[in-house]
């Protein structure tokens, strides 16, 4: 499957399944109190200024993931919004809906824990691409681990077509991370 | 598939791969690399309990199942179990947290929480000891089973009817088999 380029259209129908997480008191997230998934309808996020920005692992709880990876985004809400105009951010990872809550819940309290938020921030969701049903197509699975590629995509909301696509080749990150994406040539 | 039943050996073919419990690691976003259970070696000469769930950071297996084992561990262990392994098909990274995040926190790791990959062992108890949730999205998750193992042959084994929890792989139903 050819890899998706800058400029291509985003696929229309995606949905990916997510458990909403309250940020507005961080006490208050518990990775063990598990509520039902329910399903985030991309295509309701466009007509609109602004971005979103998707930011796939290969898993919840996995080092990389955990300690490079995603912390650096959450604790760049501000910027990003601020930057590029991020209204929406979507971690996602082939795990369940389940897992990827609890994931979610703990970075979001460890990341935001002491960090003042003034103004509007980007919604942030961790979302199951389940099977890699919206990797895939875009070239953006690994599909002898079953998982997705390590990547970070900027989709405007306005025309749904990808600003920016930044996939890792080797181990670690680098063109999917926080600071490839905050200076992304949009 | 036939079905395993009490007396037969518990298969030993694929084992389940875990990251122990350290200190090092106690926070629960640290992760270490997982290892392989070497299920013959811990069957030997030993009484272990292996009890299956659907999935980490689900409701039932959260709220419920896995938490009445960790409540009873002092009475498995009088009653002379080796060790508690805990299978879904989640990956170890995962199981590793969720262990943590349900307060299992010894680096005696009597209980360890193992991946059963892609619920093969589960399959090879039958298939009744698998659920296909892949409608859901979820894939084919371990159902919900316990059973005790003595010296590597199966000496109890109850599976839930459906992805429930029940007096049927409870602890106390367990510890009074043994």
């Amino acid at each position: 499957m050819a890899e998706v380029k800058q400029g291509d259209q985003f696929p229309k129908d995606v949905e990916l399944s997510y458990i909403p997480i309250d940020i507005s008191n961080l006490e208050l997230l518990d990775p063990l109190a598990c509520q039902r998934p329910i399903n985030l309808k991309l295509d309701s996020l466009f007509g609109v200024e602004g971005k979103i920005v998707i930011v796939a692992v290969p898993g919840a709880f996995t080092p990389t993931c955990t300690e490079n990876h995603i912390p650096p985004f959450i604790t760049h809400l501000a910027q990003l919004k601020e930057k590029l105009d991020v209204n929406h951010i979507l971690i996602i990872s082939t795990n369940d809906a389940f897992v990827n809550n609890a994931w979610g819940k703990l970075l979001l309290k460890q990341g935001l824990r002491g960090v003042k938020i003034d103004g509007e921030v980007p919604k942030v969701y961790f979302a199951s691409d389940t099977k890699g049903s919206f990797s895939q197509p875009l070239g953006l699975f690994n599909a002898e681990a079953d998982r997705t590629k390590r990547y970070a995509l900027i989709v405007d909301q306005k025309t749904a077509k990808f600003d920016y696509v930044g996939v890792e080749v080797e181990r670690g990150v680098k063109f999917s991370g926080i600071d490839a994406v905050l200076s992304a040539r949009l | 598939m036939s079905q395993i039943t009490v007396d037969d050996k518990f298969p030993t073919s694929v084992n389940p791969k875990y990251v122990p419990y350290a200190k090092a690691n106690d926070h629960l976003t640290a992760c270490a690399n997982p290892i392989e259970l070497n299920l013959a070696k811990e069957f030997a000469g030993k009484t272990v309990v292996v009890t299956a769930a659907p999935g980490a950071f689900t409701p039932t297996c959260t709220e419920q199942h896995i938490p009445d084992y960790l409540k009873h561990l002092q009475d498995f262990k009088d009653k002379g179990v080796s060790k508690i392994i805990v299978l879904t098909a989640n990956d170890p990274f995962v199981l590793a947290a969720w262990g943590k995040a349900l307060g299992y926190k010894d680096e005696e790791n009597y209980i360890v929480f193992a991946s059963d990959p892609l619920s093969k062992i589960s399959k090879s108890l039958g298939d009744s000891y698998v659920e296909d949730l892949s409608a859901a999205g979820f894939g084919v998750r371990t159902g919900r089973y316990v059973v005790i193992v003595k010296n590597g042959v199966i000496d109890y084994l109850a599976n839930e009817d459906g992805l429930g929890f029940s007096e049927i792989s409870s602890a106390n139903t367990v510890l009074e088999r043994l």
